[in-house]
């Protein structure tokens, strides 16, 4: 299961494989050439498209019973190259995406985010490889390192996932922390996190971004989380984007999948038992898991959603989402300067829509 | 002097390999006559002929070497002066971005995040001593800090690059300081009118925006210019080395060029040196030679000053920002002993510092020791690790810190005591944070000067260094054309 490359696997043999050659392909590159494109079966006019990963937050849009009772049905297709996700926003060949906050602002899809899904808060972390070396247990034991490295010439290693959260976990830690300099360390970017966890576990890395269930099984292995995403809230934001195309077509049918997604959400948070079976039976995984898996995200129901996208925070005075956008974007803008922050959009108004109807 | 052609011609026709010769060249396959048509033979006449004419194509004169020679010299010449000077505009622009751009942002930036730590302890200070209000209804160290706050974001604002990493920070603080500004006020006309929970109350609110908001966003403007800094650098080391190759590869050619123009002057003209091709290839040695030197001192001295001296001056100056929060933190539980949410703040604040796992930091702090393993901003300049140029002032930075641990530990035992009379005398005194925001400074000076100081030394081993490529390039190939005119103009008389 993958966010561009996976987060909790669903069908972890295939889409891992899958993942690695894409990623070896160049896909998280954004080179739609070496993506393939989505294969979306022939639909009539009232099935609503829906494109993403096999990220368990978007496990109830995979449901096919989403959209019962609206008029419409909803497909879900899986796209793990973003930027062919959002060339399909674009064109008009999906009407929904579901993607991160950060990943919107990168590829600009023809799009407006509509509804916020999860954000991260503990379940993308920097693990310290303190099993294989005892004394690195702490932030405060990387200088040693350093300098221990330094003195042959080397640095030490960090692995991470790249152009997923993980790589923007790490431009935050490195952007809110005072203790990790990126240049410090030999940055390895590699296909999925279970990857980077071997790699921590084998000590070709002594250092990994990872996310659950591998956060969970690190700590187990004696390893260190020394940083979260909990330590920068707000950074980690997956979202719900509609397609311009059917916003002016249609807009009862944008509406319909946030009310339907939300309802859905609100029944789930209400009965946390029968959430985690449901993530468990979408990312094939045990209760226990499932619960680490949920206990690392925020998940939205209507309400929090409503007040995410459209209550003014104090002191900037503005929705969290404009914020998330201005400080993921001013995080993104120091690597891509010519980022299109002005084209982000937003349209509250579904979600506060939402909240008037009774699930 | 017979020319060549007059030599030629007055030859015997003898048959060989260098002289004109009659020899018939070897016909094509014989074809039988009877099978072959006339166009056949015509054709097979005039391809003797040609070959034959072929066989008489003279080597190129001498003089036409020596002018070919002439025109090939700039090629090696020029690809030599673009190497060096695509090497000295690359070490130019990283000098600057590392050498004052990148770091005045970042100085610019650590400014304001004091200015506005500043601020607040002035705040809470000012409630504190009961400090008389000015007109417009805030105290007058209030408003003088105020307008420090405004200059440092102006000049923060001026010297950042543009693009949202730098503006959306800046407009985002030029934005909360109003909203700041109206909470102190609320909070001071509170305390005017003796309502003390409620100016309490309205300061923690406006400490919350400080906190939470504006010291952040200035704390990101610093990363913004420390991610240039730190990017350019890196940069620069990545391509320091290929730069050092191709101004090499360029000269080495240059040289290449030179001794075999040299060699083959030489066996033309049977004599051993032409004094302008030999003194071109010394110049070409001497610069070469001058170039690579010169642009890697500078690129030594810059790694000097980025990776010893900055690194310490960006630490300190954080560190001084951090006791002035610690400090404001002090004040604010003095203003309100029963929340315990200022000496979690004050605890925080003292980690940044400074924290060892398992041992007592104000022990350490005291002794002046930092042992390995240790964290914080003063861990970074005074640990093991550390390579900062003055470690006696870092030290003295860490032993002050110490005095200021004690007598915060002193004023909470006062509060304890219910004494906060004398622990406020204690606070307002500021005895022990005037100290050690003293000695934060000198360290904090002593490393800006050994930066500028290597900064300047990178500057000034490429100065002028682009001027003096020009000149050797235009002497060597002054030279090289004067020591092939000099031999065309005997080949002449």
């Amino acid at each position: 299961m993958s966010r561009t490359t996976g987060r909790s696997r669903r069908a972890p043999g295939v889409l891992a494989v899958w993942a690695a050659v894409a990623a070896a392909a160049g896909c998280s590159g954004g080179s739609s050439a070496s993506c393939p494109p989505s294969e979306i079966p022939d639909h009539d006019e009232t099935t609503l498209v829906i494109e993403g990963d096999g990220w368990s937050g978007y496990a109830p849009f995979r449901d096919g019973g989403l959209l019962d009772g609206t008029g419409y049905t909803a497909l879900y297709v899986e796209q793990v190259c973003q930027d062919v996700r959002a060339a399909d926003l674009t064109a008009g060949r999906a009407d929904f995406a579901v993607t991160s906050l950060d990943q919107y602002l990168l590829e600009h899809p023809d799009g407006t985010l509509v509804g916020v899904i999860d954000q991260s808060l503990g379940a993308d972390a920097l693990a310290l490889g303190t099993a294989n070396h005892p004394e690195l247990d702490s932030v405060d034991d990387l200088p040693a390192l350093i300098a221990q490295l330094a003195e042959d010439g080397d640095k030490p290693v960090l692995a991470y996932t790249g152009n997923s959260p993980s790589e923007m976990l790490l431009n935050e830690l490195a952007n809110s922390t005072d203790d990790l300099r990126l240049s410090d360390f030999e940055l390895v970017s590699v296909d999925q996190s279970a990857t980077a966890f071997e790699m921590l576990e084998a000590d070709e890395a002594q250092l990994a971004v990872i996310w659950e269930p591998e956060t969970s099984a690190a700590r187990a292995a004696g390893h260190t989380i020394a940083l979260s995403s909990a330590d920068v809230p707000d950074a980690i934001v997956d979202v719900i984007v509609a397609s311009d195309r059917l916003i002016e077509r249609d807009p009862s049918a944008v509406q319909a999948l946030v009310t339907a997604y939300y309802s859905t959400m609100d029944d789930m948070l209400a009965r946390p038992a029968a959430m985690e079976r449901f993530y468990a039976t979408d990312g094939g995984l045990d209760t226990a898991t499932a619960r680490t898996l949920i206990a690392g995200i925020k998940l939205y129901g209507r309400s929090d959603a409503d007040v995410f996208m459209n209550d003014d925070v104090f002191p900037l005075d503005t929705p969290q989402i404009q914020q998330s956008i201005d400080a993921i974007g001013s995080v993104l803008a120091l690597v891509h300067p010519d980022i299109p922050l002005d084209q982000a959009k937003v349209d509250g108004s579904y979600v506060s829509a939402a909240v008037g109807v009774t699930p | 002097m017979t020319t060549t052609d007059e030599r030629a011609a007055m030859m015997p026709a003898t048959p060989g390999p260098h002289g004109p010769t009659d020899t018939p060249v070897a016909d094509p396959p014989a074809v039988p006559n009877d099978a072959a048509p006339a166009e056949l033979v015509a054709g097979r006449a005039r391809g003797a002929r040609l070959v034959r004419r072929a066989g008489r194509v003279r080597a190129p004169s001498t003089p036409f070497l020596l002018r070919l020679g002439m025109v090939l010299a700039c090629l090696p010449v020029v690809a030599f002066a673009t190497a060096v000077q695509f090497g000295i505009d690359r070490n130019d622009s990283t000098v600057r971005t590392v050498g004052s751009e990148a770091t005045r942002g970042i100085t610019y930036a650590q400014a304001l995040k004091v200015d506005l730590a500043d601020l607040d302890e002035v705040v809470v200070r000012s409630l504190l001593e009961r400090t008389p209000l000015d007109a417009n209804g805030l105290p007058g160290d209030y408003n003088a800090e105020r307008a420090e706050v405004h200059e440092s974001l102006v000049l923060a604002a001026l010297v950042s690059s543009s693009g949202a990493a730098y503006e959306q920070p800046l407009t985002n603080i030029d934005y909360v300081l109003s909203h700041y500004h109206a909470l102190v006020k609320d909070t001071f006309a509170a305390m005017a009118a003796g309502d003390t929970a409620g100016a309490v109350e309205a300061y923690g609110q406006a400490h919350q925006v400080m906190a939470e908001t504006l010291l952040p966003e200035a704390d990101f403007v610093d990363k913004a210019n420390s991610y240039v800094l730190n990017d350019t650098y890196d940069r620069q080391n990545e391509r320091s080395a290929s730069t050092a190759r191709l101004i090499t590869v360029s000269w080495l050619a240059l040289l290449a060029f030179l001794v075999l123009a040299q060699v083959l002057v030489a066996r033309k003209f049977r004599r051993m040196v032409n004094l302008g091709l030999a003194l071109a290839t010394v110049v070409a040695l001497a610069s070469g030679a001058f170039a690579l030197n010169r642009l890697h001192d500078s690129s030594a001295h810059l790694t000097r000053a980025r990776e010893q001296a900055f690194d310490s001056v960006h630490v300190l100056a954080r560190a001084r920002a951090t006791v002035v929060s610690a400090r404001q933190a002090q004040g604010q539980f003095l203003l309100d002993p029963e929340a315990d949410g200022a000496r979690v703040a004050f605890q925080d604040q003292v980690a940044r510092l400074l924290r060892v796992e398992g041992s007592e930091v104000t022990d350490l702090a005291q002794a002046g020791s930092v042992p390995a393993g240790s964290g914080g901003h003063l861990a970074r300049v005074a640990g093991p690790e550390a390579t900062s140029s003055g470690p006696e002032s870092v030290r003295r930075a860490v032993v002050a810190f110490g005095a200021f641990l004690t007598e915060d530990a002193a004023m909470e035992d006062l509060v304890a005591a219910g004494d906060i009379e004398t622990a406020t005398a204690s606070y307002t005194s500021g005895r022990t944070y005037a100290e050690l925001d003293a000695a934060i400074d000198s360290a904090q000076r002593i490393e800006q000067e050994t930066f500028d100081e290597a900064a300047g030394a990178a500057a000034d081993a490429a100065r002028h260094l682009d001027e003096i490529n020009l000149l050797a390039a235009a002497g060597i190939l002054l030279l090289a054309l004067l020591g092939l005119f000099q031999r065309l103009r005997e080949y002449r008389t």
